[in-house]
């Protein structure tokens, strides 16, 4: 018999502490590792289907991995995606926690990216210190305004928020697409488009022949702003109450009205930002149908990290790393679109659904039954 | 704790190898490698399949390494075409118009790849834009449709709705139909996308209601529907852009506007191939072949003798260089004729 040890008693099984501490540490790693093996089994069930259609899989995904990480140039394509795909899954982290499911934040990011077009054409002769921020100024307003009509309606007549913001995406989106086709486009041109912005108001790549530029450190910024404000201030733990129970926050006497409206201004504000960040970095000019769905996608994005604003900085990454990489091995190796996308979303299945694994083995450490 | 460092680092590790591993599992050919990106899915229209048929002749003809996307989206575009560079293509053929300017800004900072766009509205050293004109085939459309009418109200249905469709479709059409018939009115609708087929649907209802007895589509996914709605409405439609369109109603469809769309990529491969792709803009109608108008043998008889006449004489004008479509502007701005 080991010295201080104890006989423990569960299920009736008498078990050695030492033994409790090693499927305590088996745990922690399966835990840790869920992700990946998620990941390979997804892309082992890819590559069995891609071998049904008569392609090599090794050589499929070669493509698809050597597209992301063979060169800066190539790897940097993915920033693209990652930016707006970031500021639009921190919004709807941010309105979750207030208990908004706002559905909204496609047409929040198009009609940021309007409002921010208008300042980066019509506001010249401005240095480029201050003329970005007025930008991306502009597209926090144009979302927040697009938000605050959804905030408005459920605040005083309690119309149903996800019916609302869904209904004015479409708002939002067709007003792009009537700007850019009549008012907005120059009178030298019949492609439906703006004028490009001022050169002051574009942000340039801070490697040359890459999309890697200050658009990319910014959303990162404001990720960890984000996740600082909402979980280690006092503003974001009166957002996270009433989004818990506005009961308790009423009889905690918190001033719910003002906490929805901090929710309606920051998470519309993220996704105007995404917006103008687009139109900054890359477009410069605003064109009908810009965004690939990141609205959308942000809603996946967000939910699989758990609404954590640091852990949607790797979601976002791997969903982007998705994005680019299963085009490249449609384009490269030939592999059907369709298939493309059922390997997009069984690689999204099965990281989600290794999250429920992962809470059944958090359950059991926390809960000491092993 | 140490354990599950030791075991993520394997892991990592692990994967890293994978990855390094599946890069070096092939070999790159040497060919001239061409990338072709679409919009839409190939199956989703005429158009978009008439341009890979073009592209897998090519394949089949030529030793090139031909490679293609589909349904890139707007926002995506300008990313796969970079990454497309990167990877080393040859020639990136675009086939979609509306994609010529983004396609402009990337040849301007890639000289050294060589750049096409089906149906562009620009060209530069590098980019070659080869297309139709945008208004021959549907002046001629027109003309058949203003012909044939009897209520005096012919309808023409466009994807959308953009400054090209209203310059150049709609003003070529609405000329075409005046040229047989002075007294017609035109109604004109946009579905506002190419795959819309449920609106694509009530919009030719309406028009149909409207007093049309012939419609003339050109909207994409929603052609077909045009044409089995015409079918069950007892009216008539012109479709595009391809012969077979004719198989999905032969009794109703009295016209086809063509477009060889797989003959234009073909031939941008075939010149890339033989050193021939020049840069610039090169616009292709009546007269080269690539547009055109197509009577259905079936439904010949039902299009008046002197309406077949006048439809031949405009399309000689319109080879001939009398009828432009600067004149078709000038003219109905003139009389006051919104387009």
């Amino acid at each position: 018999m080991l010295p201080y040890s104890r006989y423990l008693k569960g299920g009736g099984r008498k078990l050695m502490l030492s033994d409790v501490d090693n499927k305590k540490q088996g745990y922690k790693i399966l835990i840790a590792v869920m992700p990946f093996v998620a990941l390979l089994v997804a892309l082992f069930l890819g590559g069995v289907l891609i071998f049904s259609v008569g392609i090599n899989p090794w050589k499929a995904y070669g493509y698809m991995f050597r597209s992301l990480f063979s060169n800066i140039f190539l790897f940097s394509e993915t920033f693209v995606h990652f930016v707006p795909l970031l500021f639009c899954s921190l919004s709807f982290a941010v309105g979750v926690k207030g208990q908004f499911i706002n559905i909204g934040i496609e047409g929040q990011l198009y009609f940021g990216a309007l409002i921010a077009t208008l300042a980066g054409i019509y506001i010249q002769c401005l240095p480029a210190f201050i003329h970005i921020p007025l930008v991306l100024l502009a597209g926090v307003i144009g979302g927040v305004f697009l938000f605050g009509i959804a905030g408005i309606l459920k605040i005083k007549f309690g119309v149903d928020e996800i019916i609302s913001t869904l209904m004015l995406n479409y708002l939002a989106i067709f007003l792009v697409d009537f700007m850019v086709t009549y008012p907005l486009k120059p009178p030298n041109t019949y492609i439906p488009q703006s004028e490009k912005i001022a050169e002051s108001a574009r942000l340039l790549p801070l490697i040359a022949g890459t999309q890697i530029n200050l658009g990319l450190i910014l959303s990162l910024l404001v990720a960890v702003i984000i996740y600082y404000y909402v979980y280690r201030s006092p503003y974001g733990y009166q957002i996270r109450v009433v989004g818990a129970s506005s009961n308790v926050a009423k009889y905690a006497g918190i001033d719910i009205l003002k906490s929805t409206i901090s929710v309606i201004i920051i998470a519309g504000g993220l996704a105007g930002l995404a917006g103008a960040s687009m139109l900054i970095g890359a477009q410069h000019k605003l064109v009908p149908a810009f965004s690939s769905g990141y609205g959308f996608q942000a809603i996946c994005t967000s939910v699989l990290a758990k609404n954590n604003p640091l852990w949607i900085i790797l979601t976002a990454l791997l969903f982007s790393f998705i994005q680019v990489g299963v085009g490249s091995m449609h384009r490269n190796a030939g592999v059907p679109l369709s298939l493309c996308w059922v390997i997009q979303g069984m690689i999204m299945v099965m990281i989600t659904s290794s999250e429920y694994l992962t809470s059944k083995f958090s359950a059991n450490l926390v809960g000491g039954r092993a | 704790m140490k354990t599950n460092k030791v075991f993520l680092g394997i892991l990592v590790l692990v994967f890293v190898a994978l990855m390094m591993a599946s890069t070096l599992a092939f070999t790159e050919p040497l060919k001239l490698k061409v990338v072709m990106l679409f919009a839409n899915p190939i199956t989703s229209e005429a158009w978009n399949l008439n341009c890979f048929k073009g592209l897998m002749r090519a394949k089949e003809d030529f030793d090139v390494d031909i490679l293609y996307q589909e349904s890139v989206s707007d926002g995506e575009f300008p990313g796969v075409l970079r990454s497309s560079i990167m990877e080393g293509a040859d020639l990136i053929i675009v086939n979609e118009l509306y994609r010529t300017e983004p396609t402009l800004e990337m040849a301007e900072q890639y000289p050294d790849t060589m750049f096409a766009v089906c149906y562009g509205t620009k060209g530069a050293d590098n980019v070659a834009s080869v297309g139709g004109t945008n208004w021959e085939a549907n002046c001629l459309s027109g003309a058949v449709a203003g012909a044939m009418t009897e209520t005096n109200t012919v309808g023409f249905m466009i994807a959308t709705d953009s400054p090209i469709a209203h310059n150049y479709l709609n003003a070529g059409f609405i000329y075409g139909a005046r040229w047989t018939n002075p007294e017609v009115k035109v109604l004109t609708t946009y579905v506002g996308s190419w795959d819309d087929i449920l609106k694509g649907k009530e919009l030719v209802i309406s028009m149909i209601d409207a007093g049309v007895d012939i419609v003339y589509s050109q909207s994409g996914k929603a052609n077909q529907i045009a044409v089995q709605v015409c079918e069950g409405k007892g009216v008539w439609a012109i479709v595009t852009p391809s012969n077979d369109m004719i198989d999905v109603a032969p009794k109703t469809v009295v016209a086809v506007s063509t477009l060889v769309a797989d003959e234009i990529v073909y031939g941008i491969v075939e010149d890339m191939v033989k050193g021939n792709l020049q840069g610039g803009l090169v616009v292709k109608g009546i007269k080269e072949g690539v547009e055109d108008i197509y009577f259905n043998p079936l439904l010949i008889d039902k299009v008046p003798e002197n309406g077949i006449e006048r439809v031949m004489e405009l399309r000689q004008k319109i080879i001939d260089g009398e009828v432009t479509i600067e004149k078709i502007r000038e003219e109905l701005t003139k009389e006051n004729i919104i387009f």
